[in-house]
């Protein structure tokens, strides 16, 4: 019994540190995906540019849709 | 004869010592009864508080998560530096150690270090970096404290707000959802021994922490992205002071973005001016000008003071009004209503109030919303300013017919607008997720709704709001163009405009709201130039991200629009 209650009390501290862990993840996931920051990055490091209408082409599946 | 000493016998001394002894027993018997059966409750106090300690459990704030599960506000753990002046060998030396790690200077830290406190904050909620060199000195120590982080920065800033130190809501929906975001916090008491040391936690009296609860909005990321590049864009080009913008869902009143630049980042609020916390969107009041002809007319055409083609004469341009001469930026002769509304003609539009009259124009205002709060689940909100009709002056029909003497929020325009959108209904706009509809009452009839939706698109294809065409999307709008009161003189500025764009889109099956408002924009003025612009950008972008593709059949359009309105938390919603 004494030893099963010191792997649950292990396995408790190892949850904490896992869901630190996870929070902090999160953390830095939604800060580097913030939209702002992508944007400037594919701009400024990849040269990217937003599409322009013209350039977009709606494919319908279910609906008939305009070609562009 | 002297007298010599008093010489008892034996039996009085034995009396006297019995009366002695039998007197200290009857007071410490009467002051145990006094302890003991009087002051019980005082002394149990005492007792309990030397032998017992409760320790407040920290309680972990709720998040805020946008309508797709986005994090915008999150708790992170962060370390606060307190120190024990009675444990501190040399005062002056911490100082100038500390000094040198955190942002306070010597003087005030010897300052806090005397002021003769067992305990004091030295700096709370830290970056841990600065604690390197810190942590292992004698009287100096570390707690772990919860601060709000909002990774988005700027994005949402005006709509968050943010929290002070002990993490209460100050500003925005941090305040507004206090109650709910805060949770609440637990206790657990120790019994301690004659050392002051903790023998075991007393189980029974422990008090478990309440988390905050967490908050969906029916704010989008992306949304809210669209509009700040494009507004950014708009008040930069045209060199403005600032503006705002706004999205939301015309059938339910979810709000989907909400601007107002120039930007603030809640995570550094100390680097603002308290005035860039406020949200302008809802707490700032301005002259609409022109957009409010959407009331005007919609008013007139459900009194049937006047019908879409019927011709009105706006005199080639000039017209006199209780002693004023009133001008319209493109002179006219007669031409049908539709096109009044259309070309924005002030003249027309005027006699065409005048046909309303002032308590039937006032009345429609109220019931679009304007002169009350729409009851926003945000703090702050204004009003607006309608005045009673008995205060109006002979002028005051022909001016507040044309937006001018009522001042509006921007959230009142576009839920004006969003009337039009949603065939005559009036909705209160949101933004929290709360799973039921919100109150709608019923302004216009559909006929009437419908009527202006026709005449709205007109302006965008023919009259002054052709830049807010957006190819393959039928858009309707109204361009409006005031002059602020300069504060100076009193008179309204030559100099300073409000320009602004308020429609929705797509007009046969409107999706969304949006309203795109520019504060004093140099060069170009006009709502049509200036606001329209970015009214088309954000109308274009935002729909292809709802995946709302030209000329998609109305049916499809209905059910993505659905589900703008209906979206379940955590997951948010599939679009």
């Amino acid at each position: 019994m004494t030893r099963v209650g010191y792997e649950i009390q292990e396995m408790q501290r190892h949850k904490k540190k896992l869901m630190k862990l996870h929070k902090e993840l999160l953390i830095e996931v939604e800060s580097l995906s913030a939209l702002d920051r992508i944007e400037e990055r594919a701009t400024s490091l990849l040269a990217m540019r937003p599409a322009q209408p013209e350039e977009r082409i709606y494919i319908g599946r279910d609906v008939e849709l305009s070609g562009r | 004869m002297s007298k010599g000493p008093t010489h008892f016998s034996r039996s009085t001394q034995f009396l006297l010592v019995a009366l002695l002894l039998t007197a200290g027993f009857v007071f410490v018997l009467l002051r145990m009864a006094m302890i003991q059966l009087v002051q019980y409750g005082k002394w149990d106090q005492l007792a309990t508080r030397q032998h017992e300690r409760k320790i407040s459990l920290h309680v972990e704030r709720g998040t805020i998560y946008d309508r797709n599960g986005k994090v915008l506000a999150i708790n992170i753990d962060v370390p606060s530096l307190y120190a024990i002046p009675d444990e501190i060998v040399d005062r002056k030396e911490m100082a100038r150690l500390l000094s040198s790690h955190l942002p306070i200077s010597k003087k005030e830290l010897v300052t806090k270090l005397n002021r003769g406190k067992d305990f004091i904050w030295l700096a709370r909620k830290i970056d841990p970096d600065r604690l390197n060199g810190i942590k292992s000195v004698g009287g100096i120590g570390t707690l772990t404290e919860s601060m709000r982080f909002y990774p988005k920065r700027a994005l949402f800033g005006h709509i968050l707000g943010f929290v002070g130190i002990d993490n209460e809501g100050l500003e925005g929906i941090e305040h507004k959802y206090e109650k709910r975001l805060r949770g609440e916090p637990g206790e657990v008491f120790v019994a301690l021994d004659g050392h002051g040391k903790s023998i075991y936690p007393k189980g029974f009296n422990y008090i478990p922490p309440s988390r905050g609860e967490d908050l969906h909005l029916t704010l989008d990321e992306t949304i809210q992205h669209i509009a700040t590049r494009a507004l950014r864009h708009a008040v930069t080009r045209t060199r403005a002071k600032g503006g705002t913008a706004i999205v939301m869902g015309p059938h339910e009143g979810a709000i989907l973005a909400m601007v107002v630049y120039p930007p603030f980042n809640p995570n550094a609020i100390d680097q603002y001016h308290p005035s860039g916390w406020r949200n302008k969107a809802i707490t700032d009041m301005y002259e609409p000008g022109s957009t409010f002809k959407i009331v005007t007319a919609a008013a007139a055409l459900e009194e049937k003071r006047v019908f879409p083609d019927q011709m009105i004469d706006c005199e080639k341009g000039s017209y006199r009004v209780s002693g004023t001469i009133i001008h319209d930026h493109k002179p006219m002769g007669r031409v049908p209503f539709f096109d009044v509304v259309a070309h924005s003609s002030n003249i027309g539009m005027i006699k065409v109030a005048s046909r309303l009259g002032r308590v039937q124009l006032a009345s429609y205002a109220k019931s679009f919303g304007f002169g009350s709060r729409l009851g926003i689940d945000l703090p702050g909100e204004s009003p607006g300013l309608l005045r009673e009709t008995q205060k109006w002056s002979d002028r005051s029909l022909a001016s507040i017919a044309i937006g001018q003497e009522i001042a509006v929020t921007p959230l009142q325009m576009a839920v004006a607008a969003s009337v039009i959108a949603n065939r005559g209904w009036l909705v209160t706009p949101y933004t929290v997720m709360n799973g039921s509809a919100s109150p709608r009452k019923r302004v216009l009839s559909e006929k009437t709704a419908d009527a202006m939706t026709k005449m709205l698109r007109r302006v965008v294809s023919e009259g002054t709001g052709k830049r807010a065409a957006i190819a393959g999307f039928s858009v309707a709008g109204k361009t409006g163009t005031a002059q602020k009161i300069d504060s100076g003189t009193g008179q309204y500025s030559e100099k300073g405009f409000m320009s602004s764009f308020v429609g929705f889109v797509p007009a046969d099956a409107p999706m969304l709201t949006i309203l795109v408002m520019i504060d004093e924009p140099q060069e170009e003025t006009f709502g049509g130039e200036v606001a329209a612009p970015a009214f088309a950008v954000i109308g274009r972008e935002a729909l292809h991200y709802l995946r709302i593709a030209p000329a998609m059949p109305k049916a499809v359009v209905a059910q993505r629009r659905h589900a703008l309105g209906s979206a379940s938390p955590r997951n948010g919603v599939k679009i």
